[in-house]
This record gives C-alpha cells, sequence and structure tokens, in this order.
C-alpha cells in the first residue's frame, strides 16, 4: 500500500469511523445473505414466456394496459382525462418507517410548466420546489418559519410542451416500471390488476383500481432502497365514474399478513392555483443563487443529428488550457421514440478524435436536467496526449447509454474548436450569479 | 507487481475461489467467512460516502451482501475479484441512496444535524477526545466529498482503501483503466490542496 500523506489519513480517518466493532452488523449481514434467493439463471426464453404471461393474465383480468387500446379500463380513461387537464392539485402523506415517515407533501402542477412542490418533514421543516419555466428554484422554509438560501437553476426541459399525466405520475407507474425492467434487461412486474365499484363515502360509487405485485430482484436493485425483493406491494386508485377523473391514490406494503398503508395522495383537477404560489420572496439577508450555464446555450445550435429515437443537438463547446474538451449537449425523443421512452437519466456517451489523430477519453458527466422525452447534459473529454493543438474533433455520440438498442449514435465530423480560456473545474456548475435580498 | 505482491494475489484468488465455491455449495456455512473476508473493506467505502450517518452505511453494506448472494451466479470470477465485484455492488447502492437524497434536496439544512452540533455537543463530555476525533474523520471526508467530483472520490477511495489496481477499480465504477488514472491523478492533486488547507 502506498504510503502517501493523503492515503494514509483517508485509512485513519476510515479507522476512526469504522472502530466501533459491531456484532449486530455482523448478524444482520448474515441473515440478509441467507434470506437473499438466488436469482434464477437467465434464459433466452425468459422474454417470451414474461410476455405471453403478462398478456393471459391481462386479458384475463379484462384490463388493457396502457398504451390505450380500443377497450379501456378505468385507469386508462383517467389518463385520458388526464390529457385534458388544466391544473392538478396532489396532497400527499407517507406513513412507513424507512419510505420517509412522517412526510407530507403539497404539489400543485399546470399546462403551461409551472409546478410548485412543499414538502414537510416531522419536525416541521419545509422544503418547496418551484417550476416556473424555464426556472426551477428550491429553497426552505426551517422549523422556525424562516426562509433560507435558494438555489434557481436555468432548466432548458422545463420549456418542453408538457404532458400533464406524466406529471402527476401515478397514472404512468404501471407503464414506467414495465419499461425500467425492459430497458435495465430484468424481469418484468407481476401487477395483478382487479377493477371493481364501491360506496362512497360522499355519496354515490367510485371505481377502484388495484394493482398488486410481489417485488422482484430487478425492481429491488433500482428502487433505491424502497422495496426488497419478495415485498408484495398493492397500489390502488379511486376514480371518478362520472368524470373519470383520478381521485386518490394508495401503496400498502404487506407485512405480517396485513396492508399497512404506505403513503396516501389526494387529486384535484382543474382548481385554480393561487398566485403568490408563484413568488418567491426571500427574506432580508438570504441569498438566492443562480444556476445560468444553460440560459446562454440552450438556444445554440452547432451541430444537429438524428438516431431512430434521439434528435442530438451539440449545443456548446468549451475547452480549457489544459486542452480538456466540454461539451453541452441536449436530446430529444423523436416521434418514432416517444412511446417508448420514459427518459429517466442515462448519460450521453461520447468517443472523439482531434483533427491530429489525437484521441479523447470521456472523463466526468456533469449538471443535467432531465425530462420526459428530452435531457440536457455537459460531459468532458480529456486529451490523451496533451502535446497538440488541435483545430478540429470528431464526436462520435450514443445520447441515451442505457438503451439496449446500443447501435445508435450520431457522428458530427470536424467541428471547430473554440479558444482554450481559463475555466474553472465545473465551468457548468461554476457558471452562477448570486443575488442578495 | 513485486514477487511478495504477486504471491499475495495469488493466495488471495485462491481463497476467494474458496470462498465462492462455499457460498455456491453451502451458503449458510459460508455467510460468515465470507462477512469477515470483506465486511470492514465494504464498511469504509460505506462511511467515506456517508460519513456522518453510520447506520446508512451499515445499511448499506447489509444490502451489498444480500444482493451479493443473490446474484452469484452472475460473478465471473475472469472478470473481476471478489472485491471489486462487492465494491460495484456497494457503488450502486450508494449512487440509489445519493439519487433518493438528491430527490429530496430541498429539504433545509435546519433540518439535517451539522458536523458542527455533533462537535459541540462531544465537547467537554467524558468521551469527548474520541468523538472529537471522529468528528474531525468526518468533517475531513465529508469537506473532500465536496472538493472532489463524484467518480474522483470513488476513485480515491477505493485506492486508498484496497491494492486494487486501476483496472479493478476501472471495473467496480464502470471508466477505461485510462480513465482511472486520469481521475486518480486530479483526485489526488485535489486532495492535497485539501490536506494543505486543513493543516494550516
Amino acid at each position: 500500500m502506498s504510503n502517501e500523506p493523503i492515503e494514509e489519513r483517508i485509512q485513519r480517518s476510515l479507522a476512526q469511523l469504522r472502530s466501533e466493532s459491531d456484532r449486530v452488523l455482523q448478524d444482520r449481514a448474515v441473515a440478509a445473505m441467507a434470506s437473499a434467493r438466488l436469482a434464477p439463471a437467465r434464459s433466452r426464453f425468459r422474454w417470451a414466456a414474461i410476455a405471453t404471461t403478462a398478456v393471459v393474465a391481462l386479458i384475463g383480468l379484462g384490463f388493457v394496459p396502457i398504451p390505450l387500446g380500443s377497450a379501456k379500463g378505468a385507469l386508462d380513461r383517467a389518463l385520458a382525462q388526464a390529457e385534458n387537464a388544466r391544473t392538478v392539485h396532489i396532497v400527499g402523506r407517507t406513513l412507513l418507517k424507512g419510505w420517509g415517515l412522517g412526510w407530507r407533501t403539497e404539489q400543485w402542477l399546470s399546462e403551461d410548466g409551472f409546478r410548485c412542490l412543499q414538502s414537510w418533514n416531522r419536525e416541521g421543516g419545509c422544503g418547496i420546489s418551484l417550476a416556473v419555466p424555464p426556472w426551477d428554484i428550491s429553497y426552505g422554509i426551517d422549523q422556525s418559519g424562516q426562509g433560507t438560501d435558494a438555489e434557481a437553476y436555468y432548466d432548458p426541459c422545463s420549456l418542453q410542451p408538457l404532458h400533464m399525466p406524466d406529471r402527476a405520475e401515478f397514472l404512468r407507474r404501471f407503464e414506467f416500471m414495465r419499461w425500467e425492467a425492459r430497458t435495465h434487461d430484468f424481469q418484468a412486474p407481476d401487477f395483478r390488476f382487479r377493477e371493481y365499484r364501491k360506496a362512497s363515502l360522499w355519496g354515490g360509487d367510485v371505481i377502484v383500481v388495484e394493482a398488486e405485485m410481489t417485488v422482484n430482484a430487478g425492481q429491488s436493485e433500482h428502487s433505491g432502497g424502497i422495496y426488497e425483493s419478495g415485498d408484495v406491494i398493492l397500489y390502488e386508485a379511486e376514480i371518478d365514474p362520472g368524470t373519470d377523473a383520478l381521485l386518490s391514490t394508495r401503496e400498502f406494503k404487506l407485512e405480517n399478513g396485513d396492508y399497512r398503508l404506505a403513503n396516501e395522495a389526494e387529486y384535484e383537477w382543474n382548481v385554480e392555483i393561487p398566485e403568490e404560489l408563484r413568488r418567491v420572496d426571500l427574506p432580508p439577508g438570504r441569498r438566492l443563487t443562480r444556476h445560468i450555464w444553460w440560459e446562454s446555450r440552450a438556444d445554440q445550435v452547432i451541430a444537429q443529428g438524428h438516431t431512430r429515437d434521439w434528435e442530438v443537438t451539440l449545443h456548446a463547446i468549451d475547452v480549457n488550457r489544459r486542452g480538456d474538451v466540454l461539451l453541452s449537449l441536449g436530446r430529444m425523443a423523436t416521434p418514432e421514440g416517444r412511446p417508448l421512452i420514459f427518459n429517466s437519466g442515462p448519460a450521453f456517451r461520447v468517443e472523439a478524435v482531434a483533427s491530429g489523430g489525437g484521441r479523447y477519453t470521456q472523463l466526468h458527466t456533469f449538471t443535467c436536467y432531465n425530462a420526459r422525452h428530452a435531457g440536457y447534459w455537459t460531459t468532458t473529454l480529456v486529451p490523451e496526449s496533451s502535446a497538440s493543438y488541435p483545430y478540429s474533433i470528431t464526436l462520435t455520440i450514443w445520447p441515451y447509454d442505457a438503451d439496449p438498442n446500443r447501435d445508435q449514435s450520431v457522428t458530427f465530423r470536424g467541428i471547430p474548436l473554440p479558444p482554450r480560456q481559463d475555466l474553472p473545474e465545473n465551468p457548468a456548475a461554476a457558471a452562477v450569479e448570486v443575488i442578495q435580498y | 507487481m513485486t514477487e511478495s505482491n504477486a504471491e499475495v494475489a495469488l493466495m488471495t484468488e485462491t481463497a476467494d475461489a474458496a470462498l465462492l465455491q462455499g457460498l455456491r455449495e453451502a451458503p449458510a456455512e459460508a455467510a460468515g467467512p465470507f462477512y469477515d473476508r470483506f465486511a470492514d473493506s465494504l464498511l469504509s467505502f460505506a462511511l467515506a460516502c456517508f460519513p456522518t450517518d453510520r447506520q446508512l452505511a451499515e445499511d448499506i453494506v447489509v444490502q451489498t451482501f444480500a444482493n451479493a448472494m443473490r446474484h452469484l451466479r452472475r460473478y465471473d470470477p475472469r472478470r473481476a475479484s471478489l472485491l471489486t465485484w462487492l465494491y460495484a455492488i456497494a457503488r450502486r447502492q450508494v449512487r440509489d441512496e445519493l439519487r433518493l437524497r438528491a430527490r429530496r434536496k430541498s429539504v433545509p439544512p435546519s433540518a439535517q444535524t451539522s458536523l458542527e452540533d455533533a462537535a459541540s455537543t462531544a465537547a467537554g463530555n467524558d468521551v469527548s477526545s474520541r468523538v472529537a476525533a471522529r468528528v474531525d474523520a468526518q468533517r475531513f471526508l465529508a469537506r473532500l466529498a465536496d472538493d472532489l467530483s463524484r467518480v474522483e472520490f470513488e476513485v480515491l477511495i477505493l485506492h486508498s482503501l484496497d491494492e486494487l489496481s486501476a483496472k479493478e477499480i476501472g471495473r467496480a465504477i464502470g471508466r477505461s483503466e485510462r480513465a482511472v488514472h486520469s481521475l486518480l491523478r486530479r483526485a489526488k492533486a485535489k486532495a492535497r490542496e485539501r490536506l494543505a488547507h486543513d493543516e494550516q
């Protein structure tokens, strides 16, 4: 092991933190290993079997899943209703330990791209995320009611046409989960759907749609720690039979034979959004930091090309004193790609060759903005040899690196390189203006 | 690699192969030795990523072992050592947790516990020197993580923790060997600046 001071300091720091021996941790880890079931070996017949089973199950249950077909279940009709909605107001709370116990959220969305999401924790602090296109602003209110400093990001994605059902995300959840399984090559969720009517507490009937699934290993891995493999999760949606509007959603987790409520939300459609929600009023002494990298770049086009699923734009190219090349790239799903893709955030992959033949290594992928059909990223290319001063560069770009169809790339040849300039390590993050209140 | 290093590597490879065989044939008996062999490295990695949250670091260790057991069939010893593979799994857990936290980025700072609070709580206490040393370690790692990009930080930690080659680190983080060399060079330069700054 090297004895460099920095490594020694890291080793010493970690030894300090690790120092408490923990028998409980060993017991937990061994127990977790014992209960972890071995994932089945992959089979080339697996997808066909899963697809066939899913189709048979869904037809058997009389539920035709998204995309919309001619026969429509209540959830499909709710989705169609949401397509035409102007606004939605969603109030929710989380009740399960490990999922954010005690969090309450209130969200306002409108078709002009406005979003106000307030998340209250158990102690009374509140985080506010405000989207007033093209700006995305976040700040907080502490327990004493004082506003905190705020961050505002110029987000080109917020200028894309809105899709209300995407934003009231429950309606797309099942489609998204299937897409996620396809894209990351794990077993598709085994949704068991059921649809029935029940008397509403407010008079009349409501339609209830239930979807139950047993979480598989792939879902567990991609759930960000929320689901364990083997968990049984039940989603429930209430839909108004008269207007087809989604009224409420609940998520339950099966524990010791009981369905425990994990989170719930109530929906109101086409409500007036209070005008004051659009304003950010910071108290004196607080700072608003505006991140402006994309403000001057989103409208620039240096080169454009497309694959089957993506239109790719090189918006800007910057070169630092060392010769590192920083690309500002955008991707937009083509009409062919749109039905297939949820943009959950995979990076661009880039290969580059300079005019003199020198190659580059793609090193960092920095700040990004993602919406369903669009994404804006910056990425750094480092020359493998820094001796030359090339005048142009040829770029081969894979716009969506997680796509199973990895053959989708565009090539931009002979892109002129601008003069080298002093740039910070992460220029996109460093491009800020600060407003003192 | 020196001859003694080569011998150590061969012994490690042989021990890992035996461990792997044990896990596949008699998982209940092999789980303990499996934990003993890798727990320190994984806990160190998780603590480096979340220095102020031991509970979370332990959760990541538990989840990493469970996922490793679940996906044992996918592990190919020709591609990477067991340790490298486990680091890759742990790294995914860490990334998932960071993504989750990013979604909650608007939680005001006042809703979180600060290192300064922890330090002031420790002052004057019987165990103050031990706690102060731990807080110092937490603060150092947290600042290092702030100074470096995420991937630079991971490369530096993996490099410092075990004798992983650049190729193995590359396997763990999904980068080329060349990229790992570049990242490590930059990470060390920034870390030296941090160290010099802290020692002033």
